[in-house]
């Protein structure tokens, strides 16, 4: 027995394992909801927790859970979409049931109200939120929280929000929320059929000083928008599948076909959801990045040089687009100057961070940047190096060379419209000058 | 419209705080919800709002359901508030949970009350709770398990009330609501496994069935019962002899806490035990692990977590390698939730450092992570270095230690220590490093710096005590890197002929290391790097015997300036100096040579009586105090100081806080990731020594199979509503199967179901198996047809439904099986939710849980011997050999052996999965390990995926797929591990080439008639007296891979099985009464074979 355990027996029963409150802040910090489940929260928690994620966030210091000075509380906490995200716990728990629901929690608010604009909406239109909330969480333990059931027992408002008159509560319990397919609405119906495929794939890379590669692995996630009547199960077949490893998939796919056939066989939720991710290209398959690079830094007392030539490669025909490149500079360096045969260089001397704007690159050729740091101390040797982190988008191309064969439909009988793209995108692909 | 509502956050004005009253006593819909809505807006602001409870109470008898939802909402939130009117709105709650109509009303209500808070309704709340539990609706039930612990906390007296109906419900049969059962045990009675035992091994069958967050919680339930009920599946070594062997080892010793234990042990003895390890695991646990192996998958990190843990704590570690892989992937994202998941990779590492040493890139560091992804990185990297990838790692830590964040900086040179500590071959390198960064311009990195130079020389000079083993080995791998000093090189020049012995190299590198810091001294200002080169120049003093006087006499004369800690060592370090002069022979360190020239000497012992003064009259009590201790130097110097003063001191471990917190805490939970115990934290419950064998006997088959949740609700809606995912795709199968199982109504509902069973324990390939969640669909369609012939079915459980296996269907219907083949196979996907958890991956070790599987789907059918059946079969491999390999000669390490898996390959259904262990017995690791092979027609092979490599003394597992086409001639393949190659062969021994055939007992004896004369092989034989049935079992199953038939005869036990495509027959009838054992076989050999394996596997059992 844990030495612990025996002053803990007083809390081993009762509010364990569960989420005590949730907060939902804007991004300026103002609570937009403060939902207590299992135990009221103070809403100073919430404040002190947005001090912390502001104070740390640049520096990225943040901790995953935070704790609090003021009482023995600790804070899972997600940002996105301009909405921060806060669950509050006091008792033992599973640390990733907490954290996995405050991201779940976004996916839901998203799906219901739409991306665009969600701080804006979630804050307008809060009274839904309360109703959600009610949905998704009863006594701190996650409830129904699929989207499409979300959907299912609360109507979302239209697209120029709710008036006061509109029925936001369904009346009737929805049949399929207590069904096996759980995940996908009741009654759905089209005029026109369609469902779209995106395979995003983010390309993370290290090269080193001379340019060489050190480690890259491809994060990808097959991102699927269902538009479609009925209960169509989807058959999905992919060119190249050994390409993908450490698969992992949305609850509708059905297990054992792809672990036996590599196929992937769902009944779709409906509207957007995140099939599967995956990742290729690690070190036992490892593929040539779409970005080549050549690097040099020399440094003298007092300053340094830097040199940077990138040139796209291996995209297949492709043109690398949005190409920015951002660096991080020495925390010592007092000016910089630089100079690139293609697009802009800024530099922020308050943050020591330099962003050169590139735009599309060249199919042949490679485009240079050149510079000149000059340090604070003017005696001494720069401790530390630059790090630049190139961004780029290649659309139409997927650089493990992952594709979509077929895409079928059994079910229905009814003809869809499929859509299927792919796209590139540079996401840590650093380079250590 | 958007505008409009955001004025509900700005305007607080009195006249529209006032107006909320007489909108709220309008009792219209549009109006109330228009109060409302501003009542959420003040409590979003965080204004109270309870005041106007009693007109938000008045108001709940409203029917619209969008006011009603925030009624309820706000009569949670204030109810603390306003404890005495709660009570208004109790009546009226529990009016709808219990006598509204609609289910979603019930629900909400339910919900809502349970939520109050309200001690004074606690006898309304535990009745509505009791009534709900039985309600006709998923969602109400679902509502009451979630209200469960809410009661419970209200009031600690009905714990044992609700307890019992957490039992109760654990039965639940419809997922939705067995997820929220679960939670309410887990939070309100986590240990009482008893309630477990009878649902073990339904819940652990719908798993998968559950929702993300509900798997989460069942995992957890299910790790600490598997703790606390199976035996420990880890082999125990002899602790005493092996564990003082292993005490010098540092890489070894990463584990301290009482918890890991068990892996400690595990991981010297486990790998060479590797297929008694497979045997030890309890058939229950073995049937949760790889129930739980698919959601590995999962999308949810909190699943993949879970059952990472759960195979972390509870699996052979060999087991464990697809799940460190699974966890691995989890930490690329940049959220907090893959920084969580960094952590129990970090927890994982430190313990079983070799399963991630060979993807150490994966824990490289990019600019973006966090720093606390960071740290845990490098703690990661740090230790998982080995000697292959210890340069690597080194060469990234050397970009790190150019970072911006000196933290980060700081946490680089801690790792490299821990480097250098894993992987004592490389200290020189790390040494190097980390001198470098001495002359850093930042005071943290350069008293870290110090630090670690420090402890690596402690690390060095602890190498030249003792003689043991590691030592040794450290020693042979000391001159590699000692050629890269320069001093080395010059030195080597001079002394061609006679080699350093490795104590001297090592005093050698210590001297320069010395030198150098005693160079750096004057430069560095941080109190604490400045005193511990001092302590290290004190502790070292012999070996620089010219320059240590020297630093003392400079230190001296600033030592008014010191900082305390310094002061402190430059007493000690006069001291040190000061005994090093005096004759120390007398002190019994007789191979002691005189340190220093007899006229430094004098000096000395001037400087520290001097010394001694300064100290004396400091103005720190801490300064005084220290030279009080030594003040007896002066006068009487005695033995004691020696002993204390230089001594060998104890080499520091590589451990830091982090590394304890994150190996003793449980993986996943709170606790793990903040490293302090949270309140109501357990530590992991312990396998027991003596296994509650009652507890096995109570873990039953569930009840019938799965009837899907659609059927369960009471209300017309949910019938008629779409058809479940199965019905679409499915609908011509399960109407055919039905037409097949009308016509079989006669066969007796007892014999049926038995060979439903038997089909099933045994390997036959997925695809003809036919799934269990198949029957609570035809269940389902059939309900739907008719409600009448449903409800029969369900309510009579024990009655099995009278249908046939498929197989058998199919095996009396040729003409009808092809068409059906064909039109199944786009349908065929329908088997998976279920078929997972008896196939799982391609994993290196899927063991087989198809008995398990036949107990859930069949089990009202089990009869006794078909149970003894399904218990004996369940074993994951059969004739287990050792591969003889023809070339000997060549000088592999490499010794292999082979088990029969009889289940079909994943690859192909015609193909048997043949799993082979490749122990690698030699003390390197073998590299690129890989196998092919030729097979003529009508042989087929897949064979396995190259094996990277394979440490030293560990096992590597890998499935092999061969179509043997019926022949027990040797099957030979070529073998390539570290580039050699060399031959190895193996035969199938006649019974494995058999796959158990499905018959009634009246075919049995039809084609019995067939196999007369010489294809019948009869012996007698003599039966032990206890438990003969068991010692037939076990014999036949041993040798063959035979089903059972069902025979009246009590006396007669009689066994099926045939070759591929169902020809070559094997029959095999045992009659306990006249003790004969007949075998009747197509092929002659076979049938030989088979009777002699049989008697000889009887006899053995005596």
């Amino acid at each position: 027995m844990h030495p612990l355990d025996s002053w803990h027996k007083e809390y081993s029963y009762g509010f364990r394992e569960m989420i005590d409150s949730i907060f939902i802040l804007s991004g300026q910090g103002d609570i937009i909801i403060d939902r207590p489940f299992a135990q009221t929260s103070p809403r100073s928690l919430a404040e002190e927790c947005y001090k912390l994620i502001k104070e740390n966030k640049e520096s990225n210091l943040l901790k995953p859970v935070l704790s609090s000075e003021q009482e023995p509380a600790y804070m899972f906490h997600y940002e996105k979409h301009n909405l921060i995200y806060i669950a509050i716990t006091r008792t033992e728990g599973p640390a990733l049931l907490f954290s996995k629901f405050l991201e779940h929690l976004d996916l839901v608010l998203c799906d219901f109200f739409g991306e665009e604009g969600l701080g804006e909406k979630v804050r307008s239109q809060f009274v839904y939120l309360y109703m959600i909330m009610d949905e998704l969480i009863d006594g701190g333990f996650p409830n129904i929280t699929e989207p499409n059931m979300i959907k299912e027992l609360l109507n979302p408002p239209g697209p120029s929000g709710h008036s006061a008159g509109t029925v936001i509560s369904k009346t009737e319990l929805p049949p399929t929320l207590t069904s096996s397919l759980y995940w996908r609405k009741g009654t759905v119906l089209y005029v026109n059929n369609e469902i779209f495929i995106d395979i995003n794939e983010t390309m993370n890379a290290i090269f080193g000083r001379d340019g060489v590669i050190i480690t890259s692995f491809i994060n990808g996630e097959v991102l699927c928008c269902s538009k479609l009547s009925g209960v169509p199960t989807i058959l999905l077949n992919y060119d190249n599948v050994m390409v993908m490893e450490d698969v992992s998939v949305h609850p509708c796919v059905k297990y054992l076909e792809w672990v036996n056939k590599k196929h992937v066989m769902f009944v779709p939720p409906d509207g957007n959801f995140t099939l599967m991710k995956y990742r290729a290209g690690t070190a036992s398959a490892a593929v040539p990045p779409p970005i080549s690079v050549r690097p040099s830094f020399t440094f003298s007392k007092g300053s340094a040089r830097f040199e940077l030539a990138i040139a796209a490669r291996n995209t297949g025909s492709k043109a690398v687009e949005q190409c920015f490149i951002d660096f991080s500079m020495p925390s010592t360096s007092r000016q910089i100057n630089a100079t690139a045969t293609q697009g802009a260089f800024t530099y922020d001397s308050n943050k020591k961070t330099a962003r050169w704007t590139v735009g599309t690159l060249p199919m042949q050729g490679e485009v240079v940047l050149t510079g000149n740091i000059d340090f604070e101390d003017r005696d001494a040797y720069c401790e530390e190096r630059p790090i630049a982190t190139i961004s780029f988008r290649v659309p139409m191309y997927a650089v493990s060379g992952l594709k979509i064969r077929s895409l079928t439909l059994s079910g229905p009988t009814y003809k869809m419209f499929k859509g299927m793209r792919c796209l590139t995108i540079g996401g840590n692909y650093e380079v250590r000058m | 419209m958007t505008g409009l509502d955001n004025t509900y956050y700005t305007d607080l004005s009195p006249s529209k705080v006032s107006e909320i009253k007489f909108l709220l006593d309008s009792l219209e819909p549009m109006k109330e919800f228009e109060a409302l809505k501003r009542l959420c807006a003040f409590s979003s602001k965080g204004f109270d709002v309870s005041e106007f409870f009693p007109q938000v109470v008045k108001a709940i008898i409203t029917q619209n359901l969008d006011v009603k939802r925030l009624i309820y909402q706000f009569i949670i939130i204030n109810s603390k508030k306003q404890p005495d009117l709660v009570l208004l709105c109790v009546d009226k709650l529990h009016k709808d949970a219990t006598e509204n109509n609609n289910p979603l009303i019930r629900g909400l209500a339910l919900r809502t009350l349970s939520s109050l808070n309200a001690p004074e309704i606690i006898q309304v709340l535990a009745h509505d709770i009791s009534k709900g539990a039985h309600d006709p609706s998923p969602f109400v039930k679902k509502a009451a398990a979630l209200a469960i612990p809410k009661l419970v906390t209200l009031d600690e007296s009905l714990r044992d009330t609700m307890i019992e109906l957490i039992g109760e419900m654990l039965a639940e049969r419809s997922t939705i609501v067995l997820g929220p059962v679960l939670a309410a045990f887990n939070i309100v009675c986590p240990s009482e496994f008893r309630l477990l035992h009878k649902h073990f091994r339904n819940i652990v069958h719908v798993i998968v069935d559950l929702d993300q967050w509900s798997q989460i919680i069942a995992l957890k339930i299910f790790l600490n019962y598997a703790r606390n009920q199976f035996p420990s599946p880890f082999i125990q070594r002899e602790e005493p002899a092996k564990k003082s062997e292993k005490k010098g080892d540092d890489s070894s010793e990463s584990e301290e806490s009482d918890n890991f234990e068990n892996f400690l042990s595990k991981k010297h003895s486990n790998d060479r035990n590797i297929l008694q390890g497979i045997s030890n695991v309890d058939p229950d646990l073995r049937f949760l692990l790889t129930s739980v192996q698919t959601l590995l998958m999962s999308a949810n990190p909190g699943v993949v977590l879970g059952v990472v843990a759960l195979y972390y704590y509870c699996a052979p570690e060999t087991e464990f390698i697809p799940a460190a892989r699974a966890v691995t992937r989890l930490v690329f994202d940049n959220t907090p939730s893959a920084d969580l998941a960094l952590k129990a990779v970090a927890s994982m590492a430190i313990a079983r450092p070799h399963l991630f040493s060979a993807v150490y890139k994966d824990f490289f560091v990019f600019n973006e992570c966090s720093l606390e992804g960071k740290k845990m990185r490098l703690n990661i990297l740090s230790h998982i270095a080995t000697d292959t990838n210890a340069r690597a790692i080194l060469s990234e830590f050397e970009y790190y230690v150019h970072s911006k964040n000196k933290e980060f900086v700081c946490a680089t040179i801690r790792a490299i220590y821990g480097v250098a500590v894993h992987v004592p071959s490389v200290i020189a390198d790390c040494m190097r490093g980390v001198m470098g960064l001495l002359c850093s311009s930042d005071e943290a990195v350069v008293s870290e710096a110090v630090m670690c130079v420090k402890n690596l020389i402690q690390q060095q000079t602890s190498g030249s005590l003792g003689g043991t083993e590691e030592n040794r080995e450290k020693e042979e791998e000391m001159p590699s890197w000692m050629k890269d000093t320069d001093d080395k090189k010059k030195k080597k020049g001079k002394k061609a002929k006679k080699e350093p012995t490795p104590e001297e190299e090592r005093a050698e590198s210590i001297r320069n290391v010395l030198l150098s810091l005693i160079s750096l001294l004057p430069s560095i200002r941080v109190p604490l790097a400045r005193s511990s080169i001092v302590w290290m120049i004190g502790t070292y003093c012999h070996l620089v015997p010219h320059h240590s006087p020297d630093v003392l006499r400079r230190l001296v004369s600033t030592f008014k300036e010191e900082d305390t800690e310094t002061k402190l060592q430059i007493l000690t370090l006069a001291a040190k100096i000061y005994l090093h002069t005096l004759d120390l022979t007398e002190y019994g360190k007789p191979d002691h040579k005189r340190v220093f020239s007899e006229n430094v000497c004098d000096v000395l012992s001037q400087l520290f009586s001097h010394v001694h003064n300064l100290a004396r009259f400091d103005r720190n009590t801490e300064v005084r105090e220290k030279a009080r201790f030594y003040r007896p130097l002066l006068t009487s110097p005695s033995a004691l100081f020696t002993q204390c003063l230089l001594n060998d001191k104890p080499v520091p471990t590589s451990h830091n806080e982090t590394d304890i917190a994150l190996t003793t805490f449980v993986v996943g939970t709170l606790s793990h990731a903040v490293e302090l115990p949270c309140p109501g934290y357990h530590s992991l419950e312990q396998f027991p020594q003596d296994v509650d064998e009652e507890a096995a006997k109570d873990r039953l088959p569930p009840p019938t199979t799965l009837i899907p949740v659609n059927v369960l609700g009471g209300d017309d809606t949910r019938r008629k509503g779409k058809k479940g995912f199965y019905e679409s795709d499915d609908s011509d199968e399960s109407t055919s199967e039905e037409t097949d199982s009308d016509s079989y109504d006669t066969t007796s509902s007892d014999e049926s179901s038995t060979e439903t069973s038997s089909d099933e324990s045994e390997s036959t390939p997925p695809k003809k198996r036919a799934p269990p969640k198949k029957k609570g669909k035809k269940q389902e369609s059939s309900s739907e047809e008719s409600t009448e012939e449903s409800s029969s079915e369900s309510s009579s459980e024990p009655t099995p439904p009278p249908k046939k296996s498929k197989k058998a269907a199919e095996k009396e219907k040729p003409a009808k099986k092809t068409k059906k083949e064909e039109s199944r196979k786009p349908a065929q996907s329908d088997d998976l939710l279920l078929q997972l958890t008896q196939v799982a991956f391609n994993s290196p070790s899927a063991p087989s849980t198809s008995a398990f599987i036949t107990a859930q789907t069949n089990p009202a059918a089990f009869s006794p011997l078909a149970a003894l059946f399904a218990e004996v079969t369940n074993k994951p491999l059969f004739h287990l050999t050792k591969v003889a390999s023809t070339s000997k000669t060549a000088n592999s390490n490499l010794s292999i052996d082979v088990g029969f898996t009889r289940k079909a390959s994943v690859f192909d259904s015609e193909m048997q999965a043949v799993k082979l262990f490749f122990l690698n017995e030699g003390k390197d690791t073998v590299e690129t390990v890989s196998l092919s092979g030729e097979v003529s027609e009508p042989r087929s092979i897949r064979t396995i995926p190259p094996i990277s490599f394979i440490p030293a003394q560990s096992t590597a597992e890998a499935t092999l797929a061969v179509n043997f086409a019926d022949s027990t001639s040797e099957l030979v393949l070529s073998l390539t591990a570290d580039d050699k190659t060399f031959t190895i062969s193996f035969s199938p021994p006649s019974g494995e080439l058999l796959h158990p055939l499905q018959l009634t007992k009246e075919e049995f004896f039809t084609y019995k008639a067939q196999l007369s004369g010489m294809m019948m092989h009869k012996i007698s034989f003599t039966l032990p007296v206890s438990e003969p049935d068991r010692v037939i079992l076990e014999a036949v199953t041993k040798t063959a891979n035979v089903g059972l038939v069902v025979s009246d005869d009590p006396n007669v036990i009689l066994f099926a099985g045939a070759g591929t495509k169902d020809i070559k027959k094997v029959l095999i009838e045992v009659n306990k009464e006249a003790q004969t054992l007949a075998v009747h076989a197509e092929d002659l050999l076979v049938g030989e074979d088979i009777v002699d394996e049989i008697h000889r596997a009887i006899q053995e059992s005596f």
